[in-house]
């Protein structure tokens, strides 16, 4: 499209050439190239909207940034009778006739032809193509303002528009008419509330001589016109430029056009609503003017209007040349090719690859939750150490890690992990399910993940569950998730990765999602019907039953999210919801896995939070999104398979210390970001240090806190530890519901917890077992920094180390004690780097 | 264990203590007569104000505290007789005595009133000002809110003084009392430990039992060296690291710091002051309170349940746990006006409603939101003052209604906190502090 534009803007002439300035610093470079480029090619200002944005751009510099010159060159219309324009390059007709707007730059000016045609003297301005988003931009249906479900101040509005007949109501004949004065427009209420002219507790809106007044007066005084019926319905939105490449600190102006079914586009910049998803990258305000911030990093613009979005990619590269792929590491696998590209975007080189035993720490808290014995450990660094010395170049022993990640995976602590991870999500409760329910769930959430069940069975199984909630353990997800409405809601973002619930009351404030959606899906759930039995409960699906829309009491057919409905009635509509989901071309399930997995090994999902799918939250590297779930689909949903996959990456074994490049990423993958264990792993990881097991009352001996298969399982000790350390309650679908937050209380306890002691100082444990076999000074310090860290000391530590077990009067085990304490009290302990 | 009607098993960890010797001290008993009703002090700036936040939960009945009704008829004015109080026109129960003597130093409000009659919907509302969305769930998680409490506000806007946590829950977190959205960093710190007991002492605060004050000296050194070696090539590798990191320095600061152990050493009062708030959970709550706020903390919240009296609510009432209310909150309030700092604590105590006007057949009183009586004094607000009225029967106000969002705009506006400031819930959707309330004006 660029090009295209390029092309057209060279054919412009004739060229005028200025003094070389700061924008375009390539001195001797050849004139057609230093021109800067107008978008768009051609203005075609066509009524009852006779206005559009220009963006102007610098051709690119030896950096590789596109400067915007929209608010720096000098802009003329030739002929001023036809088309006016402002500094910031807003152009609007006034008379039917065609003339050129001539933009002057620093290097040089182009022309641009412009036309005018439609323009009536009897044109009246319209409610929702004119009036509304007035409303929209000046924030008065926002949420906290007259959008809210109850309004402010007896004037209510559809929040974010997605109700125009019941917004023109409440503007024109709500209390009378009273906030319109057809009369005398300008003592309107909702003008002098708006300005400010009489006290607004929401302030000043927009000011007497500004455009918003002139229309919503204009169109007052015309009447307050709802809509003409031949207006053609709003198609899709587009944004100018779709990606750009640009320096920290420049503005760049973005053009948002409205692209209707009649073929008709309107520039609706002035109207849209803006926001982005990175802040530190970048801020863009009312007019669609992005400001690139100091960060390096990518980020989404997304402009919004009349329920559309548009989104637009800025990178902001660091200030230095260039780099050549040939500069980064060869990619062991797809996922190291998707992220070097986004890193060679942005001139971010990766971390060096994680030292041996930081590798082995993190891949068997990640992958299995445990971490690995002493014996382990020095087994693995010396399989590495061999591989290190057969090699040359690149002497990281991928082929070791790889044949540990397939040990890992083939271990049951892969099953216990991973069934914790969706026993949280699908929320097994003994409070809501009982003991036998809430264990029969979880018995069939870990069986199937011992056996590798493909998640798209897994799905099928789940959502399709029926009969008793004993015999099938699937069938309690209907027990806990007892409503359509509750069933549509989780099954959404658990599965889709998409938060509708916003969509049960009102349309979805940043999104197309709408209650006919939210109540499509119901529909699927609308059928179920539970009897209780002894000990649970027998679900069905019942031959008949609807979901009614809230508003319109109409029966509302299933509809897979985003799509049309599906002809036919199956006996159970479940199954077309299956069918649906599981189908290779479902366009959220394999996405959401693939995403959640990502986040799990890399701390940051490429969407994030990982199940909030939604056009205005795009993926930092959707490349990889597509890479990621292709395979799933590819791979027929095994997902030992991709785990292996990303494990095994580069990506995944890079370090979390960072080099010059990559300080401030915390969004693209160039190092390890380093993750806090989660509740239960840090238990087990202490018990596993100290090498003193759980007790666990009520449990199997043996059990460790990651198998604890309730989360309401009331313990003396580890409940309180599980909550201090963020486990959830399992009310929510949400990960987030499980915090990773550090909190004061959590420190206090791993300093001063008198359980904690005791595995330290127990009498079977670690450290009075190496005393026993008569362990030296240096065999007991590697052994301790072995099953905490994973790695041996650097000769640093060994020297604070032995220093403590050589101080006078120091005690051989107690002084071992107080070494093992003092690192299970760092970071690096707590920490999976 | 309490255990409310609603069948909600709270997990208590400590129980009501049996009361203790009623100490009554001779200042208390000349103090109030004609002490005439105090204006609050206008010299302490709102944001150095401090807060303790009693709740009743179970949902106090307002006929046998503050909003008798002696003529109305026997199945609804129960058994309690009305004595007046050190305010002119305010009649308390017979069963608060010392605290009829002590009423100069507080406010009431007759006339809160709400609809919600759940346990939870309406301890929710009444503890963070915004009744509970249709997704709000009764569960025995705590804290369950999904609207901040003002502690969690409070610490958000202000921080923390030095060496002492600025929001500390006694004896245990409310069930209402969390962050919400506003994120764990913003949780109290919680006692779950009986001051009452003759071994208190607070959790996790000293080293392990075994371990000497001088080993656990050697072991922060020790770790402060292993930490050392990681924290160059970590250094801002993640925000949650540096998160880890400055907890680590606070609590550090908190173990070591001389304030917080003895703000904490409840052992160090008399037992005089001891006595005179009470040996019971309650009352060496509150004075817990007082000692943590003297110490720097900014908002206390301490939890007393029993309140929920469907039966025998006359017998509780006497035997129990009003005792427990007059020795505590007037010790409190005499002994924060005498150290001068009532101008700078606020006091606040509600329940999640009041109870029915009739008696029930099982000499108890059900649930009744329409109207409940709430003490609130201190901390900027104006003492001395009664509030709006109830009718004749007591069951709806008619004078001055007070809604949760009032009450709780009233003690933002107090501490001085912006309450219509917008906060965002993790769906993205914005939502005021407190939405469309103005504060009670007659008490600031």
């Amino acid at each position: 499209m660029r090009i295209a534009l390029h092309q057209a803007v060279l054919a412009v002439a004739p060229l005028m050439l200025c003094t070389p300035g700061s924008a375009a610093p390539q001195a001797g470079a050849a004139p057609s190239v230093r021109k800067p480029t107008v978008y768009p090619a051609q203005l075609k200002l066509v009524a009852p909207d006779p206005t559009r944005q220009v963006a102007v751009t610098a051709p690119p510099t030896a950096l590789g940034v596109e400067p915007d010159l929209t608010a720096a060159v000098r802009y003329r219309v030739l002929d001023p009778t036809v088309a006016e324009v402002t500094a910031q390059g807003l152009v609007r007709g006034l008379r039917n006739g065609a003339t050129t707007l001539e933009v002057q730059g620093p290097t040089g000016a182009v022309r641009v032809p412009v036309s005018v045609s439609g323009l009536r003297p009897d044109r009246a301005y319209q409610f929702a193509s004119d009036i509304m988003p007035i409303l929209s931009r000046s924030g008065c249906n926002s949420g906290p303002c007259h959008g809210k479900a109850e309004g402010q101040g007896g004037f209510r509005l559809s929040v974010f528009a997605y109700n125009p007949d019941a917004d023109f109501q409440a503007l024109t004949a709500d209390r009378r008419g009273r906030r319109v004065n057809l009369m005398e427009p300008a003592r309107s209420l909702v003008l002098l509330k708006a300005t400010g002219r009489i006290p607004h507790a929401g302030g000043i809106r927009f000011r007497e001589k500004s455009e918003s007044y002139r229309i919503l007066s204009d169109w007052i005084a015309a009447g307050c016109p709802q809509d003409s019926a031949h207006t053609a319905p709003l198609q899709r939105l587009s944004i100018w430029p779709p990606s750009r490449t640009a320096a920290s600190g420049a503005r760049h102006q973005v053009v948002v056009t409205a692209h209707y079914a009649d073929g008709s586009t309107r520039d609706v910049t002035r109207w849209a609503r803006y926001g982005t998803n990175n802040p530190g990258v970048a801020s863009v305000d009312e007019n669609g003017v992005v400001l690139l911030e100091k960060q390096v990093g990518e980020a989404a613009v997304m402009a919004q209007y009349d329920g559309k979005v548009a989104a637009s990619r800025f990178a902001v590269p660091r200030s230095t040349p260039p780099v050549a792929m040939a500069a980064y590491p060869t990619p062991q696998n797809f996922i190291d090719r998707a992220v070097w590209q986004k890193l060679q975007r942005l001139r971010i080189l990766p971390s060096d690859a994680a030292a041996d035993g930081r590798f082995l720490r993190r891949v068997f808290v990640d992958t299995i939750g445990v971490l690995p014995t002493p014996d382990e450990a020095r087994q693995f660094l010396a399989e590495c150490d061999a591989e290190r010395s057969r090699k040359t170049g690149d002497r990281t022993p991928f082929e070791t890690r790889a044949k540990w990640v397939d040990k890992l995976l083939d271990r049951p602590e892969y099953a216990d992990l991973w069934a914790l991870k969706w026993s949280d999500i699908l929320r097994v409760n003994k409070e809501k399910l009982g003991a036998k329910g809430a264990h029969a769930f979880y018995s069939w959430i870990r069986e199937s993940i011992a056996a590798n069940v493909p998640f798209d069975q897994f799905v099928r199984t789940l959502v399709t569950a029926s009969g008793s909630s004993e015999v099938n353990g699937a069938v309690n997800y209907f027990r806990v998730v007892d409503k359509p409405e509750a069933a549509a809601s989780a099954m959404s973002q658990v599965l889709l990765g998409v938060r509708i619930e916003c969509a049960q009351c009102h349309h979805h404030p940043f999104e197309k999602w709408s209650q006919e959606d939210f109540y499509g899906l119901t529909a699927y759930f609308a059928r179920l019907q539970q009897k209780g039995i002894s000990g649970g409960a027998f679900l069905a699906s019942a031959p008949s039953g609807e979901t009614v829309h809230p508003k319109t009491k109409q029966p509302v057919a299933p509809r897979p999210l985003g799509e049309q409905p599906v002809a036919g009635e199956a006996e159970d509509r479940r199954t077309a919801l299956a069918d649906w989901l599981c189908s290779p071309r479902n366009p959220f399930l394999s996405k959401m896995l693939a995403n959640r997995l990502w986040a799990h090994f890399m701390g940051r999902g490429l969407v994030e939070p990982v199940d909030d799918f939604r056009d205005t939250n795009p993926p930092s590297n959707p490349e990889l999104l597509r890479g990621l779930s292709q395979y799933l689909v590819d791979q027929k949903f095994d997902v030992k398979k991709l785990i292996r996959t990303i494990v095994t990456s580069r990506a995944y074994q890079l370090d979390s210390v960072p080099n010059a490049t990559n300080r401030t990423d915390e969004q693209n993958y160039s190092r390890a970001y380093p993750r806090r264990m989660s509740a239960e792993v840090l238990m087990d990881s202490i018990a596993s240090a100290t090498g003193a097991p759980l007790q666990l009352p009520g449990l199997p001996r043996g059990t460790r806190a990651v198998q604890i298969w309730d989360s309401e399982w009331y313990l003396p000790w580890q409940s309180y530890f599980l909550a201090a350390f963020g486990r959830p309650a399992r009310t929510s679908p949400c990960e987030c519901e499980r915090s990773q937050e550090p909190t004061i209380a959590q420190v206090l306890h791993l300093m001063n917890a008198p359980e904690i002691q005791a595995q330290l100082s127990s009498r079977t444990g670690r450290i009075r077992a190496q005393a026993a076999a008569g362990a030296s000074r240096d065999r007991m310090i590697e052994e301790i920094f072995l099953a905490a860290y994973s790695r041996r000391p650097t000769a640093r530590e060994k020297a604070a180390a032995l220093k403590t077990m050589q101080a006078p009067g120091a005690d051989f085990v107690d002084s071992a004690e107080d070494i093992l304490w003092a690192l299970m009290n760092t970071v690096e302990f707590v920490f999976v780097q | 264990m309490f255990r409310t009607c609603d069948g909600v098993n709270r997990r208590d960890v400590v129980r009501a203590g049996v009361l203790g010797p009623m100490g009554l001290g001779l200042a208390e008993l000349f103090a109030a007569r004609d002490a005439s009703a105090k204006s609050p002090g206008g010299t302490v700036p709102p944001a150095e104000r401090n807060c303790i936040f009693i709740f009743l939960a179970g949902g106090p009945s307002q006929y046998e505290t503050f909003d008798l009704k002696p003529n109305a008829a026997a199945e609804i004015r129960g058994e309690f007789k009305p004595i007046p109080s050190s305010i002119s026109g305010l009649d308390v129960a017979e069963h608060l005595p010392k605290l009829a003597k002590s009423a100069h130093r507080m406010s009431i409000i007759r006339s809160l009133t709400h609809t919600n009659a759940g346990h939870g919907g309406g301890a929710h509302y009444m503890c963070t000002g915004k009744h509970p969305t249709p997704l709000f769930k009764e569960t025995t998680t705590r804290p369950n809110n999904e609207h901040p409490f003002p502690g969690a506000v409070v610490t958000r806007e202000r921080g923390a003084r030095k060496g002492i946590p600025p929001f500390v829950s006694l004896p245990m977190l409310l069930t209402y009392g969390g962050p919400a959205f506003l994120g764990p960093e913003y949780m109290p710190f919680v006692i779950e430990s009986d001051p009452a007991s003759p071994g208190f002492s607070v959790r996790d605060l000293a080293a392990a039992p075994g371990v000497g004050e001088s080993r656990a000296a050697a072991r922060r050194t020790l770790r402060g060296v292993f930490e050392e070696e990681n924290k160059a090539a970590l250094k801002k590798a993640s925000s949650r690291v540096e998160a880890l990191n400055t907890f680590y320095q606070k609590a550090f600061d908190l173990v070591t710091s001389p304030a917080a152990r003895s703000a904490f050493d409840i052992h160090r009062e008399s037992t005089a002051v001891r006595d005179s708030y009470g040996r019971h959970t309650f009352g060496q709550s509150l004075l817990m309170g007082r000692r943590l706020i003297e110490a720097g903390c900014r908002f206390v919240s301490i939890d007393h349940g029993g309140w929920d009296n469907h039966t025998t609510i006359f017998q509780t009432l006497k035997d129990d746990l009003l005792p427990q209310v007059d020795s505590g909150l007037t010790s409190l309030l005499k002994d924060l006006d005498e150290r001068g700092m009532l101008d700078s604590t606020m006091v606040v105590v509600m329940g999640e409603f009041g109870r029915t006007s009739r008696v029930n057949k099982d000499a108890g009183r059900d649930h009744w939101p329409q109207s409940q009586s709430v003490v609130i004094t201190g901390g900027g607000i104006k003492r001395g003052q009664v509030i709006g009225s109830t009718d004749a029967s007591g069951e709806y106000p008619v004078e001055r209604p007070v809604s949760p969002e009032e009450l709780m705009a009233t003690i933002y506006t107090a501490l001085g906190v912006d309450y219509q400031q917008i906060v965002y819930t993790p769906l993205g959707r914005p939502v005021p502090i407190v939405a469309d309330a103005s504060p009670v004006q007659e008490l600031l």
